[in-house]
């Protein structure tokens, strides 16, 4: 079998004798090289698709846990001002409610989502989330967040008066508006 | 006269062994990291709740702060349909019924059992409405026997009790003394 030198890269033409020593020269043949080369690159297709549903994932939870704190910070807001505030859910994050007649919960995590990452949100909160002066949540929903390159489906529900938030495990349809019933407890979290 | 010469370096089973030393260290940091990771949240998760119990309380604090007094569920009904909950707190007021009950919840996204209040949904400032009753979670993973407790004390002192447990091991009791001028 025709084998090449690990050193010199050329043809290798057995043992390199001289008139003091013999020794033998290691090297690989074409079939080994080709063996390598080829676990070296199943190994790396493997590692890019775990890593791309690594991310995803995370783009996933940091979205669920940024909607979460988005929540709270509007519900301390209308505490610490003593005066009602409302929110709005968008395709991009918590937003100003457009038109209404209270004013925006100043928040400064506002549950920004990477849209151009592919993280999607529906829900079926009502156009502004209300908060009253002494911190209690007006209205409740379901926010279902999903994200590109990966099966798992977080949901939020938001439930009143005191505002709880839990994150679930989404089990419904994958059309429509999201249900909290179809929200499902995970022990991961 | 020439002399053979064995080649330098590790044998196969040095290198094996070298490997599963390695790679049993790595493991063993990697376990001792997600631990104190998992730790870290289990304790932050504490003390998130902990302000949401004390919220509960100071909730249920508020309504009997508003209410004329108990009432028996006998005499006075509950204003919704408690699914075979059982009613742990039921207070008469100027607006209707609130009536706190503890059970299973209706929905899996809670854990454990459920408090949950029925009546009248609260304003803009946190004063009671005069709409149709609500019935909606207030807390969940409470404790199966004393997740909730309202114990009449001396002198009109209200002791308002909640006992947490999530599937962890991890416990939560919080309390709160309430003044009631008619307990």
């Amino acid at each position: 079998m025709k084998r090449f030198d690990s050193y010199s890269g050329q043809p290798y033409t057995g043992q390199a004798c001289t008139t003091q020593s013999c020794t033998e020269q290691a090297g690989f043949s074409l079939p080994e090289l080709l063996v390598a080369i080829a676990v070296l690159g199943l190994l790396a297709a493997m590692s890019v698709g775990a890593g791309q549903r690594s991310l995803a994932l995370m783009r996933l939870e940091s979205t669920s846990r940024r909607l979460a704190l988005g929540l709270e910070q509007a519900r301390q807001a209308a505490a610490r001002h003593g005066q009602p505030c409302a929110l709005a859910l968008g395709p991009s994050g918590w937003r100003e409610p457009r038109g209404g007649s209270l004013p925006a919960c100043g928040i400064t995590e506002g549950g920004e989502v990477d849209s151009e990452a592919g993280v999607n949100l529906r829900h079926n909160l009502p156009a502004a989330l209300r908060f009253s002066s002494n911190g209690l949540v007006l209205d409740g929903g379901t926010v279902l967040i999903s994200a590109a390159g990966i099966d798992l489906r977080r949901c939020l529900v938001l439930s009143l008066p005191l505002g709880v938030v839990r994150l679930g495990r989404y089990s419904g349809s994958v059309d429509g508006t999201p249900s909290s019933s179809a929200c499902l407890a995970d022990g991961a979290l | 006269m020439t002399t053979k010469h064995q080649a330098q370096g590790f044998t196969l089973v040095e290198l094996l062994l070298a490997m599963v030393i390695g790679c049993g260290l790595t493991g063993a940091l990697l376990q001792a990291m997600l631990a104190e990771g998992s730790n870290g949240q289990r304790v932050g998760r504490l003390l998130r709740e902990r302000v949401v119990a004390r919220r509960a309380l100071e909730l249920v604090r508020g309504d009997l702060l508003q209410a004329q007094g108990l009432v028996d569920p006998a005499v006075l009904p509950p204003a919704c349909n408690l699914a075979g909950r059982t009613v742990v707190l039921h207070l008469v007021t100027a607006a209707g019924p609130i009536t706190y009950s503890l059970g299973k919840p209706a929905e899996p996204i809670w854990r454990g059992r459920v408090l949950m209040r029925c009546g009248p949904a609260y304003g803009l400032h946190g004063e009671l409405g005069s709409g149709t009753a609500q019935n909606r979670v207030v807390l969940d993973a409470l404790a199966s026997s004393h997740g909730f407790r309202a114990d009449p004390g001396a002198d009109g002192v209200l002791q308002l009790q909640l006992q947490q447990s999530w599937p962890d091991g991890s416990l939560l009791r919080s309390a709160l003394p309430v003044i009631t001028a008619n307990p």
